[in-house]
């Protein structure tokens, strides 16, 4: 009945309110400790998901594209290799720089016509009229744009060159599309792909394919997204042969990405340093434990109390201490991550971030890894600590303490 | 009667000082044994050494054919635990529990199942009745008397039914009526539970009951 043991142990220790606001506290700031290294995790995973989750609507997992950058069509040939390679879901674009014209100003766009299959792909609603378009969310903020207002757009005058005057197009904003990314939502406009290949003179010609592989369909990033889209590439570049390069969803921002990866790792080691500190405070409650009841422990000793027991004892204690701590981290967690999205304070600058807030995003491994790392310091510091403590001999102690 | 402790040339130094030096005795089981002498001779220090609260610097203690210097950490504690009541001058009763809680504290040290538990209550209790301390179960040590106080730590001493009851001057700050009656006691207690008594002490009144005395002097017997 070691636990009859250990109950007796901890009942002795806390009969102050003294000591309780000490294990307290002591809990409390273990607690912080450990939740600011998830939350800073957290950060990092949520930035990751979120650009990723943002970029994957933007154009589905993969894209393919012509390697002389010319346009091309989407012939049956081409479309049994996408069967070969089990690729139900693609769509054709056609993609293009405009200027978009609204009161007055202008900004630089980048067009693309989409048709029904695109939604299915990025799973965004992108169906259209022709005389229709859907803008980036940021676009339609930063020009105080409406549903329902007309916007001009430029092109080129059909696909010859570009020493004759622009084409001027008037669209119906339909709606305001949102990627998650401002880079995206700041600069893309969809329309419908028979209307852009008629503006441009393309006839059914396309200059890319937008895909998903076969699975997670969900449209938002997955843990094992990019394992999966790197094995397939080579499948695809064998099968397409050299006139088409495919790029995951992710290229555009991959420096980023390993960034942010490798800043993640470092930061989680940096903050280690947080945790050592915070342990400190567990071996002072001990240190002052071992003061304050040392009549009851060096009684404990004289009625039979082995030394090892009564290391049992401190060491089953910091555990308990360790799991309030964890538990009590994961309430921290929860509050941080209600005030990251919900406090102005923590609204990030989008042209910065690429993302006005970002969501705390956290596994179960990266709970278990934080956890983990937490408790071999404890147990690592606190044993030594214990091995460390002076040990008066049990007769003197007796003596001294029941004088 | 069979020899249950035997002291071959036991020393026990602290730093230069020499606590007992060189002792060599025996005593036999369930018989009653006084070690006398005055403040300083060593009497304390040699029971904590049968006692198993210290080890000696040189020589041999064997209690029921063990040499107690043998033992490891974990085996010693449970000597002193199972084998051993101790009875000290100064109580050693802890403050923040009550008496019943103290009473049972060696058994939860041992960690004893419920029934075991409730067994050793059992006891506890009918000694408490028998020494007349029940009204003293629910209150603190510090609400009892000198005299209430020594009689519950003779009964936490016999919680356990030890085979060795060692007594460091129990009657040390008790009248001398009470003396007699607290001697007397462990003695009825010690026959009952077929226990060794070994009684240290520098009051001659009390001295005089004992037929098997020891005298120390300077760590070494006279």
């Amino acid at each position: 009945m070691k636990s009859a043991r250990f109950k007796l142990f901890l009942t002795l220790f806390l009969d102050s309110p003294g000591t309780i606001k000490f294990a307290l506290g002591v809990l409390a700031g273990m607690a912080f400790s450990i939740a600011v290294i998830l939350s800073t995790m957290g950060m990092m995973d949520g930035f990751d998901r979120a650009l990723k989750t943002g970029l994957k609507k933007s154009t589905g997992e993969i894209v393919m594209n012509s390697r002389t950058g010319n346009f091309f069509k989407l012939t049956p040939d081409l479309e049994d290799k996408f069967k070969s390679q089990h690729i139900d879901h693609y769509a054709p674009l056609v993609q293009s720089e405009s200027f978009l014209i609204f009161n007055d100003e202008s900004r630089g766009v980048l067009v693309r016509g989409v048709d029904d299959s695109y939604s299915e792909v990025v799973q965004l609603p992108l169906k259209f009229n022709d005389d229709e378009v859907g803008i980036g969310s940021e676009i339609a903020r930063l020009h105080n744009i409406k549903i329902g207002d007309e916007i001009v757009l430029t092109f080129a005058r059909g696909n010859s060159g570009v020493k004759s005057m622009p084409s001027l197009e008037r669209f119906k904003v339909a709606r305001l599309i949102t990627h998650g990314v401002y880079q995206k939502d700041s600069r893309i406009v969809y329309l419908k792909l028979s209307v852009l290949q008629k503006i441009l003179a393309l006839g059914n010609h396309i200059n890319m394919v937008s895909m998903n592989l076969p699975g997670n369909l969900s449209g938002h990033e997955t843990k094992n997204d990019l394992e999966k889209i790197e094995n397939a590439l080579p499948g695809l570049r064998s099968v397409f042969g050299n006139n088409f390069y495919f790029k995951p969803y992710w290229r555009e921002f991959s420096s980023l990405i390993e960034a942010v990866k490798v800043e993640k790792i470092m930061i989680s080691l940096i903050l280690q340093m947080v945790v050592v500190i915070s342990i400190f405070n567990i071996l002072a409650f001990i240190i002052f434990i071992n003061e304050k009841k040392s009549k009851e422990l060096f009684l404990f000793k004289a009625l039979g109390l082995s030394k090892k027991a009564m290391a049992d004892l401190w060491m089953q204690l910091v555990l308990l201490m360790w799991v309030l701590s964890c538990l009590l981290s994961m309430v921290f967690v929860q509050i941080f991550k209600f005030l990251l999205l919900h406090l102005s304070l923590f609204e990030l600058p989008s042209e910065i971030y690429y993302m006005p807030r970002i969501e705390l995003y956290l596994t179960a491994k990266d709970y278990a890894f934080v956890f983990a790392l937490a408790l071999v310091w404890i147990m690592l510091i606190t044993y030594y600590l214990l091995r460390k403590l002076k040990q008066k001999s049990l007769l003197e102690g007796l003596r001294q303490e029941f004088a | 009667m069979s020899i249950i402790i035997r002291l071959e040339n036991v020393k026990k130094y602290y730093n230069q000082s020499r606590a007992v030096n060189g002792v060599t005795l025996s005593m036999n089981e369930g018989e009653e044994y006084l070690i006398r002498g005055a403040s300083g001779s060593g009497k304390s220090t040699l029971l904590y050494l049968l006692g198993g609260l210290d080890r000696p610097t040189e020589g041999e203690v064997i209690v029921n054919q063990k040499n107690l210097a043998s033992l490891n950490d974990e085996e010693l504690a449970l000597y002193r635990n199972r084998y051993v009541g101790f009875v000290f001058q100064f109580h050693f009763l802890l403050p923040s529990m009550n008496c019943l809680d103290n009473l049972l504290l060696p058994a939860r040290l041992a960690g004893f199942a419920s029934a075991e538990t409730d067994e050793v209550k059992e006891r506890v209790l009918k000694l408490a009745e028998n020494l007349q301390v029940t009204h003293c179960l629910a209150k603190y040590p510090y609400e009892l008397s000198g005299g209430e106080q020594q009689r519950i730590n003779i009964i936490r001493a016999l919680s356990l039914k030890p085979k060795l009851l060692l007594c460091d001057e129990p009657t040390g700050n008790l009248d001398s009526e009470n003396s007699r009656k607290v001697i007397q006691l462990l003695r009825t207690l010690s026959r009952e539970f077929q226990a060794t008594l070994v009684v240290v002490t520098h009051d001659p009144i009390i001295a005089e009951s004992f037929s098997n005395q020891f005298l120390m002097k300077d760590g070494k017997l006279a």
